[in-house]
């Protein structure tokens, strides 16, 4: 859409689909600077407000920004990813049982591969039988969270070398790791969906399977490759939690899906136009802001909980509507350049 | 098309009677508690199968429910917080009333009005069904919570264990309730307008709407019924256990898709029988419980139960009852090979 509408003699239409991308993706920065306002100066949250506080804010943000790349990748193609948390949480069982054996902080890499490789089965089984990824990852939740806690028989997996704990405490040059590993992520997945032939190809997956398996797209390589990388994400957000915990884990990650899945909504992700990195980033940081605030008011965990639900299906209202508004606006001023020709309905702009 | 190209044997002879939807699974069924019999004798013996019918009542009155809303192509997550829910308010009506019978009333009612929640969220302001109803576990699950500080609520009103521990001469009431419910969700999906509607719009919605069927309206009727049969089950379900609590059964979304996707019903929509949704619940209740009196590890059954559901939905999902699988449709030449790799909808 992107190449016919530069193509156009109407450059504008360019510029508003850029502005409309430009503004679905920094509207939810303006969501966490409101709700920062909100508990700094109107709640005034005790130490809401301090320094410190902002500090612990993105730490405890990382690790959901990482996860949430994965969703949103899922989510380009397609898809949904509900087994994250429990492939994260069977992840930081391998990895706290790689660097126990290995003896070395390395060791912990078993769980990233343990994690692209049940993302894999989900991506293989979703796309080799046209099955519905909710279902499939469904069942893959109960399966990962079973075996994570079959494998030491409901213990934790404790007794990490010291060395790992660095992935959760420690720093390079000032900026905590878990900073670097979130930071590290979104560039990642924001260069693969922004500026490379792949993440065009998985947007294709997304908003037109059939369209872009006749376009020659491997569509079933990129399902797989989605869904692992889902599960890559989940398994280094995994990382930071075990090394934050002393070890392997199995309720690590319970509720990651929830948070992603809202995370990734509030940034955008369910419009097939608005899917990006920078939103998935700050919807994550919505969700903590939220979290961090409603935990320093003294708001008890079942009413976030109602919170959190509310926020979700409300965000999807407010895109949806969004999306419409889009429509309609493009159509209008469509009918008004070229009377007579009838617009295609929305198609995502490629890059 | 497929009308035209199946072979004539199958169209025009006569159907044997034991070949109807859900049969395989029957024998499957017979299957599993022979074999489970057969390793470990207590398994068969009265007390340990009207414990498992007892167990199987509300997960099969809840996948009556979830097998509706799969019908037309959409899904409920939000089942686990539902029956949270209901029982808080059960209790706490019942409580307030002093009578069992307002108690059970009240906990239907919230059943219902969760279900016109999730329709009308995702019937008419199109919100995708997935993440609808996966909101509405997350606030319900909340406020199941927030309804007791976290705590359950304790002391029914006298006579509320009735419904779920109560018996029927040898059977247990909620499996009678369970048999009853199988009875009206078959009239229902086969001899009303609205039950066929249901599978129509699952089948193909926009052929549905062509032809007039009102489908944001159907679709919220499918979801009204999926709470109703979820406010049935949270009310047998907390009355069995004699109290409201918060984390009656968490997981029961996921056990419902299981066991409609292991009774063989098209995860797509537009075609199954209540009685395969029956037979699933059913096999996945004997499955769990053959585990349990064999003292396999519940972990092992969390594994056992996303591998069935996993191997279920890819044998049987797209079963097509008399065709044969996608597959084997095109094995026999009844399919291009392309075909069988059409577009399928993404979330």
């Amino acid at each position: 859409m992107q190449a016919a509408a530069s193509r156009s003699p109407h450059g504008s239409a360019r510029l508003e689909w850029r502005l409309a991308r430009l503004v679905s993706a920094w509207a939810p920065m303006l969501l966490v600077v409101l709700l920062y306002i909100y508990f700094a100066f109107i709640a005034r949250a005790p130490f809401f407000a301090d320094a410190a506080n902002l500090q612990n804010l993105l730490f405890q943000a990382a690790p959901l920004v990482i996860a949430t790349c994965g969703q949103i990748l899922v989510m380009t193609v397609g898809g949904l990813d509900i087994s994250i948390g429990a492939v994260a949480a069977l992840s930081s069982m391998a990895a706290a049982y790689g660097a126990i054996s290995t003896g070395s902080a390395w060791g912990v890499l078993l769980g990233p591969v343990v994690g692209a490789a049940l993302g894999a089965v989900n991506g293989w089984i979703v796309a080799r039988y046209h099955l519905s990824p909710v279902i499939v990852t469904i069942a893959m939740l109960s399966a990962a969270r079973g075996l994570a806690f079959l494998v030491t028989d409901g213990q934790p997996l404790l007794g990490i070398p010291f060395s790992v704990y660095w992935l959760g405490w420690g720093d390079l040059w000032g900026i905590p790791a878990p900073v670097i590993l979130g930071a590290a992520a979104f560039l990642l997945t924001h260069y693969l969906l922004a500026h490379s032939d792949l993440g065009v190809r998985l947007q294709a997956v997304g908003s037109d399977e059939h369209g872009a398996r006749m376009m020659g797209v491997n569509v079933f390589g990129l399902k797989v490759l989605a869904f692992s990388l889902s599960g890559l994400a989940g398994a280094t957000a995994s990382l930071v939690w075990m090394a934050q915990s002393g070890g392997g884990n199995q309720l690590i990650g319970s509720g990651l899906e929830l948070q992603t899945i809202a995370a990734a909504v509030i940034g955008g992700a369910s419009s097939r136009l608005n899917r990006s990195a920078l939103g998935g980033l700050w919807g994550a940081l919505v969700i903590m802001t939220l979290s961090n605030g409603m935990n320093l008011s003294g708001v008890q965990p079942y009413t976030q909980q109602i919170v959190l639900g509310i926020a979700l299906i409300a965000a999807l209202f407010v895109h949806r509507f969004q999306d419409r508004l889009q429509l309609i606006v493009r159509r209008g001023l469509g009918k008004l350049r070229r009377p007579g020709q009838i617009e295609h309905p929305a198609r995502p702009e490629g890059r | 098309m497929r009308g035209e190209t199946a072979s004539s044997k199958e169209r025009t002879g006569k159907e044997a009677w034991w070949r109807f939807p859900g049969s395989g699974m029957a024998l499957v069924l017979i299957a599993v508690v022979l074999v489970a019999g057969l390793v470990e004798p207590r398994f068969l013996t009265e007390r340990n199968l009207v414990s498992v019918l007892r167990q199987a009542a509300p997960l099969a009155i809840a996948a009556y429910g979830m097998g509706l809303v799969i019908f037309t192509g959409s899904i409920d997550l939000s089942t686990g917080a539902v029956v949270a829910m209901v029982s808080m308010v059960g209790v706490l009506a019942g409580q307030a009333v002093g009578s069992a019978l307002a108690g059970w009333g009240a906990g239907v009612l919230v059943g219902v009005a969760f279900g016109i929640i999730n329709g009308f969220m995702v019937a008419y302001l199109k919100i995708p069904p997935f993440i609808a109803t996966f909101g509405t576990l997350t606030y319900g699950h909340g406020l199941a919570l927030a309804l007791g500080g976290g705590q359950s609520i304790e002391f029914p009103p006298a006579g509320y264990n009735l419904l779920g521990q109560g018996t029927v001469g040898p059977l247990p009431l909620p499996f009678v309730a369970a048999l009853v419910l199988l009875v009206l969700a078959h009239l229902l999906v086969t001899r009303t307008t609205l039950g066929r509607q249901i599978l129509m719009i699952g089948g193909n919605r926009r052929a549905a709407e062509l032809s007039g069927v009102n489908v944001a309206r159907i679709q919220l009727m499918a979801y009204v019924l999926a709470g109703l049969f979820a406010g049935i089950a949270g009310v047998i379900l907390s009355s069995r256990v004699n109290s409201g609590q918060p984390e009656l059964a968490p997981t029961l979304q996921f056990d419902a898709i299981a066991a409609v996707a292991v009774g063989g019903v098209s995860m797509r929509g537009g075609r199954g029988t209540m009685l395969q949704v029956f037979l699933g619940a059913l096999l996945l209740s004997v499955v769990k419980n053959a585990l349990n009196v064999v003292n396999v590890s519940t972990y092992w059954q969390m594994i056992a139960v996303g591998v069935v559901t996993i191997v279920a939905i890819i044998v049987g999902g797209e079963r097509d009852g008399r065709e044969g699988s996608r597959g084997r449709r095109r094995w026999r030449g009844l399919l291009p090979r392309r075909a069988a790799a059409g577009a399928q909808g993404g979330m």
